[in-house]
């Protein structure tokens, strides 16, 4: 998988063997991703798309492999990664006596965003969570929960956003605003990795879809993809 | 996303106290409140320990009425002693090892751990934690050897007796954390379960065999740690810790969040007094199976729970080793000189043989998946 002519390679996976344990959960996986590019991980439950990506942002160690971000071998101990990669996989956990605003808030200011409540309230509206923001997590619903998660990936900057099945617990309308936050996203440099089952986010967002499966894994463009997606 | 970064990022002291800031100020208790229930919690502690100590006296003085007979084929009260300090402080570390030991709650892991802040801030705080709950496990699990060592325990002897467990607490803390920082802790659990089962089986070996074959058993009674031992070790303990405290930023978000979820699902359970769940929540890996089993000899309901039980005990690492202990405890209390005699205490050791085992025996078979 190539960039567009001129970008340079942010995310460079070779050879990269991920599972659990000792046993591979999926084929080897190369994939490279630029600035300003989408890249969607498809493939059936179990397939390994969830370990692909945890592994990828550096939460499992490779099997086999080796990842690199912007040069360096990708460790999320190092500050600066966690400053350039925002993740959000299949987390619901919150700070029980945090309202969903402040923990937006802790987000902002812990990256150094300036007018950090003036950024938070704008995501806070973009993701229809309104006076809701305000609440408990646990007065919140597991669709408001999952808009709150997602917004924390909005209120910092970063050179690339992993998303694990973003769509989950979202409704139609914020499924379709959040692709196109994402492409908006996309278009102003960031590059955007997702794991995904739903057809239209994929097809709407990412530029090359990774099929993924026990025997190979596979970069098809999202045409050829839909289909695929359409038979798992 | 259009935000930019052009302030400084809070750093962790910082998003720590940011956090407690926040979550005090939605806090519905009031300063009084708080001085109360700590006020509350003190008096209370008091309580137990005077509560402990009157029971420990009152053991004494029913051993020296009973006057049973202390024989050559018995067990020496310090051997015992030093057994059960030993059982106490690898028990304690197979645990500090199971967690971590330094770990995130899921919260922590999810909105603290992914911020640029420093990790080493961010951990600080429950490596202090770690080190004062350690501390007070110490204290608590020391105070009956301490009164039960000494034939006259004095307060000297007492108060290096206690910092003698605070500082091996402390030494354990640090020791585990220092190894956990730099990736080495993966034998520390299996090490300390092999000491623990030592210190329990061998005494109860040795105490049978003794009683069987009339042979003594001759041990140098053994006293309170002297004072300069115990400041020597502090400041080893205290070096573990800076050097642990030093390597808090090497920690991975993957580990800490492992640790934090056995942590919670063992607080969970240490509160309700489920031995089942903490067996379950402090339990290791199992080993993976060469093979599946075929069980022909199973020809009806009972024999497959049976089968099943064993074929699963048979796969653990450690269960084996912690029936053995389970059984080894109420031997060595009813072999030691004077304990032996007093039927309270020769239950008690039942009663702690019966939560070991309890412990280990819910891992066999019947759970809903691997984490439990």
């Amino acid at each position: 998988m190539r960039n567009a002519p001129g970008s340079l390679d942010l995310l460079v996976a070779e050879e990269l063997s991920v599972g659990h344990g000792s046993a591979p959960v999926c084929a080897p996986v190369d994939l490279r991703l630029g600035a300003g590019r989408a890249l969607a991980v498809v493939g059936p439950n179990g397939s390994g798309k969830s370990t692909l990506l945890r592994t990828l942002v550096g939460l499992l160690e490779p099997l086999a492999g080796s990842v690199v971000l912007d040069g360096a071998p990708v460790d999320e101990r190092a500050a600066a990664f966690r400053r350039d990669v925002a993740a959000v996989l299949d987390d619901d956990a919150f700070f029980v006596s945090l309202t969903g605003r402040e923990h937006l808030l802790l987000t902002a200011r812990g990256h150094g965003v300036a007018a950090a409540e003036d950024v938070v309230d704008a995501e806070v509206e973009a993701f229809g969570l309104g006076n809701r923001a305000d609440a408990l997590p646990s007065a919140l619903s597991s669709g408001q929960r999952r808009r709150l998660a997602l917004a924390a990936a909005f209120v910092r900057p970063a050179r690339l956003l992993v998303l694990d099945e973003p769509e989950r617990r979202l409704d139609a309308g914020m499924r379709a605003r959040l692709a196109a936050r994402l492409v908006s996203l996309r278009n102003a440099g960031t590059a955007v990795l997702l794991a995904s089952h739903d057809a239209d986010v994929v097809a709407t967002v990412a530029d090359e879809v990774l099929v993924v499966d026990d025997d190979a894994c596979r970069l098809l463009d999202p045409v050829e993809a839909a289909g695929r997606i359409a038979e798992l | 996303m259009t935000t930019s970064t052009t302030v400084a990022p809070l750093d962790g002291a910082a998003v720590r106290r940011w956090t407690r800031t926040a979550t005090a100020a939605r806090a519905r208790t009031t300063l009084g409140e708080r001085l109360s229930d700590a006020w509350g919690g003190l008096v209370s502690a008091g309580i137990g320990v005077a509560v402990a100590g009157g029971s420990l006296a009152s053991l004494r003085e029913r051993i020296a009425l009973a006057g049973a007979p202390i024989t050559g084929t018995t067990l020496p009260a310090s051997l015992t002693s030093a057994a059960l300090a030993l059982l106490a402080l690898a028990g304690v570390v197979v645990v500090l090892a199971r967690l971590g030991p330094v770990s995130a709650t899921p919260a922590a892991a999810a909105w603290w751990l992914p911020l640029p802040a420093d990790r080493r801030g961010l951990l600080r705080g429950e490596l202090v934690r770690l080190t004062a709950a350690g501390v007070a496990v110490a204290v608590l699990l020391a105070l009956p050897l301490v009164f039960g060592a000494a034939a006259a325990p004095t307060a000297a002897s007492v108060l290096r007796g206690l910092g003698g467990a605070v500082v091996l607490a402390v030494a354990a803390v640090g020791g585990t954390a220092l190894l956990q920082t730099r990736r080495r802790g993966r034998g520390v659990a299996g090490l300390a379960g092999a000491v623990a089962g030592a210190a329990a089986v061998v005494p109860a070996v040795v105490g049978t065999v003794a009683a069987g074959g009339g042979a003594p058993v001759d041990v140098p009674a053994a006293g309170t740690p002297p004072g300069w031992a115990v400041a020597v070790a502090a400041v080893a303990a205290a070096a573990l810790l800076v050097q642990a405290d030093r390597g808090l930023g090497r920690l991975d978000a993957a580990r800490l969040l492992a640790g934090g979820a056995a942590a919670r699902y063992a607080g969970g359970s240490l509160l309700s007094m489920d031995t089942r769940q903490l067996g379950r929540a402090l339990a290791g890996r199992d080993r993976p199976p060469r093979r599946s089993r075929r069980f022909r000899p199973v020809r009806r309901p009972w024999q497959a729970v049976v089968a099943t039980d064993l074929a699963v005990l048979a796969r653990g690492r450690w269960q084996l080793g912690q029936l053995a202990v389970a059984a080894a405890v109420p031997v060595v209390v009813a072999r030691t000189a004077g304990l032996g005699a007093l039927p309270p205490a020769v239950w008690a050791g039942c009663l702690l043989g019966w939560g070991l085992a309890a412990a280990v025996l819910a891992q066999l078979g019947r759970r809903r998946s691997p984490g439990g």
